[in-house]
């Protein structure tokens, strides 16, 4: 292709640059911090649907209107949460779902705590972030979540311990930090671990045998569940959430660019088939001034494959002048 | 004594409707660029400024620019090109017309076919010849008439996409039939002709109707 119109790119024109971390506030539109939560479930007296038996949908505000924030499930090693004539045991599937997902020995175990005795997880509360919040991945060091269980008792706020910069997981499948008690910003308080994150998986794995009595949060750990009398877990923990008024949280994701450096000579773009350029009838310049000094304005680079195909196009936020005694340097990126 | 201005312009790029299509092919590729001048008004350039020369083209420089679109079909209209110093006519390519009203097959009567053969006033585009793009091809079918002596077609070629895309010297335009809910209104579309070697382009409004228009046919 002649070179009026195209500049091929030198080998040096064309720069991988090293994936830089983009952090965001984690929900809906920009949210940082998730202050009101509700589900389009009528807990605890409505009756259960074949989903409701095994996660709710939470959201910020109006459940016909916005998207989805997180899911919410109970798991039990043994099925317990869930009433016995119940044969889809959705309890306990729900626990042999994460294990066989999170864990590289599906017959393991979730284990909290191995410093004194091994302390593992029989049951969980999951928080699994909506995925097209989450983009990559959960920010670690930079969520929060406050757990209400009743106004007399206060409150108790999580966050994870990777500020140690510690993998408890490594080597594993799924990385993975202990859910502990803090704030983001102060740091841990305490040593109880409350459960478990999995930044790149976006959920949050809580015990509720670790904190129910402290925040005064009644479980049910039977084999029936009942109508209205409170006995369903997914709701004493919706509750507990909703009455915090606070989940904070970042989502993570780690852009690849490119960066093209778009070098204009002296000698080159400097007249142009803009229609105010030139005549439309014979193409006389129409700015007499531009006869032995022209001036174009160059406002658009588009970046081209070898079959003249417009693959990418930026735009600056001013038009820069070129002319015979102008050159210019635009450094281009393109992010993937 | 001030310092220099050893400052680059940086700029984030977009992906474009084709770009995001190679990509996902894993053929993206990118190998040239061109720059374009879309927005700007030349007749703003103003020698009678009172404050000088300086400010000739203030009214210009000063110009907020609009955000990238990924239309590759809306955008680089306008290419800044490279010619010799003390040009004074610029490559023009012409059609002869701007608009072409055409009509579709119907019961039997095969749809009308018209020729669009561009030229370049002030020469160039006679070796690699021009590149056709249809907007729409929902009831237009592109081909080409006359191939470009130069144009060699690489290995993963723009006619890829042999519908909307075509290079050639000229090209021809075939109307399919038009639903029955577009029999009264008839339908519209673009078709931009770019010069391979002059970076210009001409659009032109491409009209398909149900019946024959004997008065403006192209």
């Amino acid at each position: 292709m002649a070179d009026t119109v195209f500049t091929i790119f030198g080998a040096d024109d064309q720069v991988v640059a090293t994936p830089s971390r983009i952090t965001n506030a984690l929900w809906s539109n920009g949210v940082g911090i998730l202050t009101t939560f509700t589900t389009s479930l009528a807990f605890p007296t409505g009756a259960l649907t074949d989903n409701d038996r095994y996660y709710v949908d939470v959201y910020a505000s109006d459940p016909a209107t916005e998207q989805v924030e997180f899911s919410l499930a109970y798991g039990h090693v043994s099925g317990a949460g869930a009433d016995s004539s119940d044969l889809d045991y959705p309890t306990k599937a729900i626990y042999g779902q994460y294990k066989n997902f999170l864990l590289d020995n599906a017959n393991g175990q979730f284990i909290l705590d191995t410093t004194a005795a091994t302390v593992s997880m029989s049951q969980f509360f999951a928080i699994s972030i909506k995925r097209a919040n989450l983009k990559q991945k959960l920010d670690p060091g930079n969520w929060a979540l406050h757990l209400s269980g009743s106004i007399q008792i206060g409150s108790l706020h999580l966050i994870d311990n990777s500020a140690d910069g510690y993998d408890y997981n490594a080597g594993a499948t799924a990385r993975s930090y202990k859910v502990v008690s803090g704030s983001i910003t102060g740091g841990q308080v305490g040593t109880a671990i409350y459960g478990l994150v999995y930044p790149d998986y976006g959920i949050i794995l809580l015990d509720p045998s670790t904190f129910s009595s402290s925040i005064s949060m009644s479980l049910n750990t039977g084999t029936t569940w009942v109508a209205g009398a409170n006995k369903n877990n997914l709701w004493t923990m919706f509750t507990a959430i909703s009455a915090s008024e606070y989940f904070a949280a970042r989502s993570e994701e780690r852009i690849s660019s490119t960066h093209y450096f778009v070098r204009v000579k002296n000698q080159q773009y400097n007249y142009s088939t803009n229609p105010t350029f030139y005549s439309a009838s014979d193409g006389t310049i129409i700015q007499p001034a531009f006869y032995d000094d022209p001036q174009t304005f160059l406002t658009t680079v588009g970046l081209y494959n070898d079959t003249n195909e417009l693959l990418a196009v930026a735009k600056l936020s001013q038009p820069v002048t070129k002319g015979f005694d102008k050159e210019a340097l635009i450094k281009v990126r393109l992010d993937f | 004594m001030s310092y220099l201005d050893n400052t680059t312009i940086t700029v984030d790029a977009v992906l474009t409707k084709m770009g995001r299509q190679r990509f996902s092919e894993g053929n993206f590729n990118v190998t040239k660029f061109a720059l374009a001048d879309d927005e700007i008004d030349y007749g703003l350039y103003n020698v009678t400024h009172p404050s000088g020369s300086d400010y000739y083209a203030i009214a210009i420089e000063n110009l907020p620019l609009l955000e990238a679109i990924p239309d590759d079909s809306k955008t680089m209209k306008f290419k800044l090109i490279t010619l010799p110093k003390g040009t004074a006519q610029i490559p023009v390519i012409s059609t002869g017309v701007s608009t072409i009203n055409m009509y579709g097959s119907y019961n039997g009567r095969p749809g009308q076919t018209v020729v669009v053969a561009p030229s370049t006033v002030n020469g160039l585009n006679n070796t690699l010849g021009y590149t056709a793009q249809l907007d729409s091809y929902a009831y237009l079918t592109l081909a080409v008439k006359e191939a470009a002596p130069g144009y060699v077609p690489p290995a993963r070629s723009i006619d890829d996409d042999p519908i909307r895309y075509k290079v050639g010297k000229s090209f021809t335009l075939t109307a399919k039939a038009l639903p029955q809910s577009l029999w009264t209104t008839g339908w519209s579309t673009s078709l931009v002709i770019h010069g391979n070697e002059t970076g210009g382009a001409i659009v032109m409004t491409i009209n398909v109707y149900k019946d024959v228009k004997t008065s403006n046919e192209f």
